[in-house]
């Protein structure tokens, strides 16, 4: 049955996806939830996984790139959470299980990986190129605009504009407020690539956001070329 | 080393690139004791520094804006609870 070997392979992917998966405790995770019933098992998943759709969703978006793929990748990682259930040890990060699954299925969708390696990853670097964003800024009268305009729809824009390892770091630690700890292993990269991504991206939503203030008729003085100091 | 803006001395410890380099670690809580307080120290001193962290800490309150809780998954959360039920889930 071609189905019966995807549902292996599926359960061996959730397995490793799993961060607390000793096989002792796996074992007892797995009796407890043989001995559940299944409306209690529902139960539980309706108010330990479901509780999470907000922020998976909002994940996904990001993920896919847009609203409409994005929800139809959070509901297929519902129901692969529910089917999947068994393996989710209770007391763990749900919302970090939830993430790699969805991930998992964006990844299995998409097959690629991440084409970004070596690139940007000097995060002082991009932190000061980011200051000299600010004295571009400053020098066409724009450096207040985080506070005078209002940019969330820009700020959206620009995120969704920026390439998939990028945008996914930006959403997880400054819009949904992960640590870089908990992405590190969402994603399973090093805590140095969650950093170097973040601050490469944070970097050109500055220049996207200063472009987007010009365009909005913002920039007054044109003086950019100020140094660093 | 002395602040352009107001002829005062530096503090003893991190110059203007090194605090500059540092400044999205500072605002995100990843530096240790000892140098947060020679960057907290320098910010003070420094109106440049001082202009480029109100800068970047002002970017980063305008994304986490975006935080807000006031979108409505209702329907996607109907949708994902009619599939589960298709696959057998007995309680919403």
């Amino acid at each position: 049955m071609p189905g019966c070997r995807e549902n292996q392979e599926d359960a061996k992917e959730f397995q490793a996806a799993c961060p607390f998966s000793s096989p002792r405790r796996r074992f007892n995770a797995m009796t407890d939830a043989a001995n559940e019933t299944a409306v209690a098992r529902d139960a539980r998943f309706a108010s330990e996984a479901l509780t999470w759709l907000p922020e998976v969703t909002r994940f996904a978006r990001v993920l896919a790139g847009s609203d409409a793929d994005g929800d139809d990748l959070a509901q297929e990682t519902f129901l692969r959470a529910y089917r999947f259930w068994s393996s989710y040890m209770p007391g763990t990060d749900c919302r970090r299980w939830l993430i790699t699954i969805c991930r998992n299925v964006y990844r299995t969708r998409v097959v690629r990986e991440d084409v970004v390696q070596g690139v940007g990853d000097d995060a002082d670097l991009e932190t000061i190129a980011a200051v000299r964003a600010h004295n571009v800024a400053r020098g066409e009268g724009i450096d207040r605009m985080f506070e005078q305009m209002e940019l969330g729809s820009a700020i959206r824009d620009a995120i969704a504009a920026l390439s998939e390892p990028y945008r996914v770091v930006v959403q997880l630690v400054d819009v949904d407020g992960m640590s870089y700890e908990e992405v590190a292993l969402s994603l399973e990269v090093p805590i140095g690539t969650v950093r170097s991504r973040l601050y490469r991206a944070r970097r050109l939503l500055q220049d996207a956001l200063i472009q987007h203030a010009r365009d909005a008729g913002f920039a007054t003085v044109q003086d950019s070329h100020k140094e660093v100091r | 080393m002395t602040d352009a803006n107001t002829g005062a001395a530096s503090p003893p410890g991190l110059d203007c690139m090194h605090v500059v380099a540092r400044l999205w670690d500072y605002l995100d809580g990843r530096v240790a004791e000892d140098e947060r307080a020679q960057i907290v120290a320098h910010l003070a001193w420094c109106n440049d520094c001082s202009s480029h962290y109100r800068f970047e800490e002002s970017f980063l309150n305008a994304v986490g804006r975006l935080r807000r809780g006031d979108e409505n998954y209702e329907a996607l959360r109907s949708q994902i609870m009619a599939s589960l039920r298709a696959q057998g889930m007995q309680k919403d």
